[in-house]
């Protein structure tokens, strides 16, 4: 009886969600967060989980295990395909550079912050223990831009030029988290000691095979494909790069991005499969959140203030990150020195980093990483619009008190 | 095509190299089901673009593909990664049956009534009689019991018959969806065979009980069975209804998200079956099993004839057919023996001849009756020689049922269904263009009459 409460729960929500209700009038920013940061889904999975309903069983998750390795495969692409070289010289190399400080500066905050959490082994660290510190350093550097999104429309004439240089740094920055989680995955196994050759090998062998991959995704899309057959090219390549990372100890997401950075450079279709990625992502996206939801366990209250931990550490790594970052512009753009507190909002990649983690290390240090992890995207996601907007404004008052 | 073979043979390459991980590490199956999920996707597309290029239909490369890396032959797709991947493969068999039911439009059928009413009739008994017949011909060389009684060996062909009689709505909606075919022979092919296959699963009971009684096993094991399907089909029918009822209201508020809905909607179909049947099977010790398929196809119909946002339906489906298509007929070609196609080749062989030819006769003599035009009697009975998932499923059976020699003549069973389901859908294909309502055929038309 409860599967069918269950469904009856789903289809309310989903009717609810489709009447638009919440968004047709003006609804506050604060009441529209909790739909748009897609948490609603996170609870959705949790009350289908074992923990309540029970329809998303752990046989259930087992089975769609594939499903997680694919949306991690998906995210990875769509990232790859968006870095077409020719496009990039474009960008201004001060933006590039805000990103990369801003974003190592917030890593090596939360990295050096976590590792007093870590267990020990002989004085030193596991290779395993560090992949985990590492893994949340690198999606501390992320920042998601569906916040900055939320506000653009607030953003006022007089902050128009912020507004663009905080979407490209949320756009560049998880470059920055996706390298060191990337390289980390491969040269540090998540389980068992670690052998530096083996660890080099294999991120060089990851990197060999990706690169395979994007030849054949760029193979494939040369026979002028309709939209279902790139949607299945796509499907394809993710399921396969999800499949094979695991099997060779790296990441899903490292190995389906340089796959997407490579057919990006090659493929005439790069515009066409990045469209349909872009679609599909909100639903991998929603789909993950179901089953990370459904995994999740109700935290204790020690994972419950790490996860406010990590969310304050990383606040205070942006904030002294985008303020070293950005005093090269202050002449010419408006930047207020709390400029970094505008890349609060985290989401899409991060989250996607720790799941990856936690595909690699099962078990206990896999769940605590993913548990602290998602607390702080939440609250990064749910406070991220308000201080991007706030810092919008000091930049107005700024440039209008000049 | 070299570039193809290339990119195939390097697929093939990568899953070689993962197919001994240790399904036992944690994860192992998850990523080896993920992996062969894309080798799938992937393999399938490239060896269906081939066939293509050869003049057969991309489902039939989907089911070569199968064969070729199944556990009969390579060996990638082996019977661990069907288990793997059997929750996409009951989700793919659950949207087919929401598309087949989609494509249903009530107002055609209506129209075509006599047709569909006509080609039901006369295709099952045609075909019921003509197998049953061969069956008797060739019952001395089945693996059946020494020295049956004359009413074992009429069981038996009853039950042939009326599993000869099985078509198959997934291949026929994929093909359909390939060939972009629409029109009244298209629509009477699609509402005839999920027809049958509604009609068939009460004829299996019976046949089954029929056997069972000629084996000395009582009537009341038989009969049991068949008020509960009856129960199933009800059920499955008006949950199908309920569910697309509320489809229906979501198209009607323009829901977000509909491809994922509608898959997600699969998903929940497919998890409620087993929920709603281990739940009966507690409180009230009856094992009552819910057709995924039906509850679907029924939503899927209820949808399209019920809602004027019907269309919407159909349109998402199409999105995101192909990869479910390509999985479910991947899957389903690994199945096939073809080992035990070579043992049994004569008596298989001589069994779909037989079938195809009582289909020949069958739908010439009910397009007559209903007066359709010349080229639906030609082609008509082409559209119906494709067997799959069903008729399978209701041949393994025969073996849980008759442990002794079930197995055996199931294994016969299933090497002609094997047959049918190769030579199917190129007939189906070739009926689809000779009637001239495949996109093919429509363009070639088009391009005839500017010519003229």
């Amino acid at each position: 009886m409860r599967s069918v409460v269950a469904i009856l729960v789903l289809a309310a929500i989903a009717l609810l969600g489709s009447r638009r209700i919440l968004f047709g009038r003006h609804v506050p920013l604060g009441a529209r967060l909790v739909f748009v940061t897609g948490t609603e889904y996170l609870l959705v999975g949790l009350l289908l989980g074992d923990g309540y309903l029970g329809i998303l069983d752990r046989g259930s998750l087992e089975a769609l295990q594939p499903l997680v390795h694919v949306a991690l495969g998906w995210v990875g692409l769509l990232f790859g395909l968006q870095f077409e070289v020719r496009k990039l010289r474009t960008l201004p190399v001060g933006f590039f550079r805000v990103s990369m400080i801003q974003a190592a500066v917030a890593m090596v905050f939360v990295g050096s912050a976590s590792l007093p959490f870590l267990p020990r082994e002989g004085g030193g660290f596991a290779p395993g223990v560090l992949l985990a510190a590492l893994t949340v350093a690198a999606a501390a550097g992320c920042t998601g831009q569906s916040g900055l999104a939320l506000v653009r429309k607030e953003a006022r004439p007089g902050s128009r030029r912020l507004s663009m240089l905080l979407r490209t740094v949320a756009s560049m920055d998880p470059v920055a988290g996706l390298l060191v989680f990337g390289l980390a995955a491969g040269l540090l196994p998540a389980a068992g000691g670690g052998n530096p050759v083996q660890g080099i090998r294999t991120a060089v062998l990851c990197t060999a095979v990706s690169i395979l991959m994007g030849w054949i995704l760029y193979s494939l899309c040369k026979a002028g494909p309709t939209p279902s057959e790139i949607l299945l090219f796509i499907l394809g390549t993710a399921a396969i790069c999800g499949g094979l990372s695991a099997k060779m100890g790296c990441s899903t997401l490292f190995m389906a991005a340089v796959c997407g950075f490579v057919t990006a450079n090659v493929c005439t279709l790069r515009a066409r499969l990045v469209r349909l990625l872009t679609e599909g992502e909100t639903f991998l996206y929603v789909v993950l959140l179901v089953l990370v939801g459904a995994r999740w366990s109700m935290p204790t209250a020690g994972l419950l203030a790490l996860g406010v931990g990590f969310f304050a550490v990383r606040l205070l790594g942006k904030l002294v990150g985008g303020f070293i970052a950005t005093r090269p512009f202050t002449g010419h753009i408006p930047v207020p020195a709390a400029f970094g507190l505008g890349l609060t909002a985290q989401a899409g990649m991060a989250l996607a980093i720790v799941v990856d983690y936690q595909q690699m290390a099962h078990g206990g240090l896999g769940d605590t990483v993913l548990t602290v992890g998602v607390l702080g995207i939440v609250l990064s996601e749910l406070a991220g619009p308000s201080l991007s907007l706030w810092v919008m404004r000091r930049s107005r008052a700024r440039e209008v008190g000049e | 095509m070299i570039r193809r073979c290339l990119a195939l043979f390097v697929v093939g390459f990568l899953a070689w190299l993962v197919r001994d991980h240790a399904s036992s590490d944690p994860g192992g199956a998850g990523m080896r089901a993920a992996f062969m999920l894309g080798f799938i996707l992937l393999s399938s597309h490239l060896v269906g673009g081939i066939g293509e290029r050869l003049g057969l239909p991309r489902i039939t490369g989907y089911i070569l593909t199968g064969i070729l890396f199944g556990p009969y032959a390579v060996g990638l797709i082996g019977s661990e990664i069907r288990e793997d991947l059997n929750i996409f493969e009951q989700m793919a068999y659950a949207f087919i049956g929401l598309a087949a039911g989609s494509e249903l439009r009530l107002e055609a059928l209506r129209k075509r009534a006599r047709s569909v009413f006509s080609l039901i009739l006369c295709t099952m008994v045609l075909v019921f009689v003509g197998v049953a017949c061969a069956t008797w011909a060739v019952h001395s060389r089945l693996p059946f019991v020494s020295d049956p009684s004359f009413f074992q060996v009429l069981g038996l062909c009853t039950l042939f018959g009326v599993i000869a009689t099985a078509r198959s709505p997934s291949s026929a909606i994929a093909i359909i969806r390939e060939t972009q075919s629409r029109g009244p022979f298209t629509e009477t092919l699609l509402g005839v065979t999920m027809a049958v296959d509604l009609l068939l699963l009460p004829l299996f009971y019976v046949a089954l009980a029929m056997l069972k009684m000629s084996f000395g096993e009582g009537a009341g094991s038989g009969w049991r069975p068949l008020l509960i399907l009856m129960a199933e089909l009800l059920a499955s029918i008006l949950a199908g209804l309920f569910v697309g009822w509320l489809l229906s209201l979501y198209l009607r508020y323009r829901g977000p998200k509909l491809p994922l809905v509608l898959l997600g909607l699969c998903f929940f179909v497919y998890k409620l079956a087993v929920l709603a049947e281990a739940y009966v099977h507690e409180a009230h010790g009856i094992a009552l099993h819910l057709e995924p398929l039906l509850i679907c196809a029924a939503a899927g119909f209820a949808c399209a004839n019920l809602s004027p946002h019907g269309r919407g339906l159909s349109h998402s489906m199409d999105n995101v057919g192909l990869p479910v298509y390509v999985v479910f007929f991947t899957l389903a070609g690994a199945v096939l023996d073809m080992g035990a196609v070579g043992e049994s080749l004569f008596v298989a062989g001589f069994l779909a001849v037989a079938r195809g030819m009582a289909m020949w006769g069958g739908a010439g003599i009910a397009h007559r009756f209903a007066g359709d035009p010349p080229s639906f009697r030609r082609y008509g009975w082409m559209g119906f020689v494709t067997q799959a998932g069903l008729s399978i499923a209701l041949a393994v059976q025969l073996g849980e049922v008759f442990p002794v020699w079930g197995g055996a003549v199931g294994s016969v069973l299933i090497a002609g269904i094997a047959l049918n389901q190769i030579a199917g859908p190129v007939l189906f294909q070739r009926a689809l263009d000779g009637v001239g309502e495949s996109r093919r055929a429509r363009k070639a038309a088009a391009a005839a009459r500017r010519e003229r």
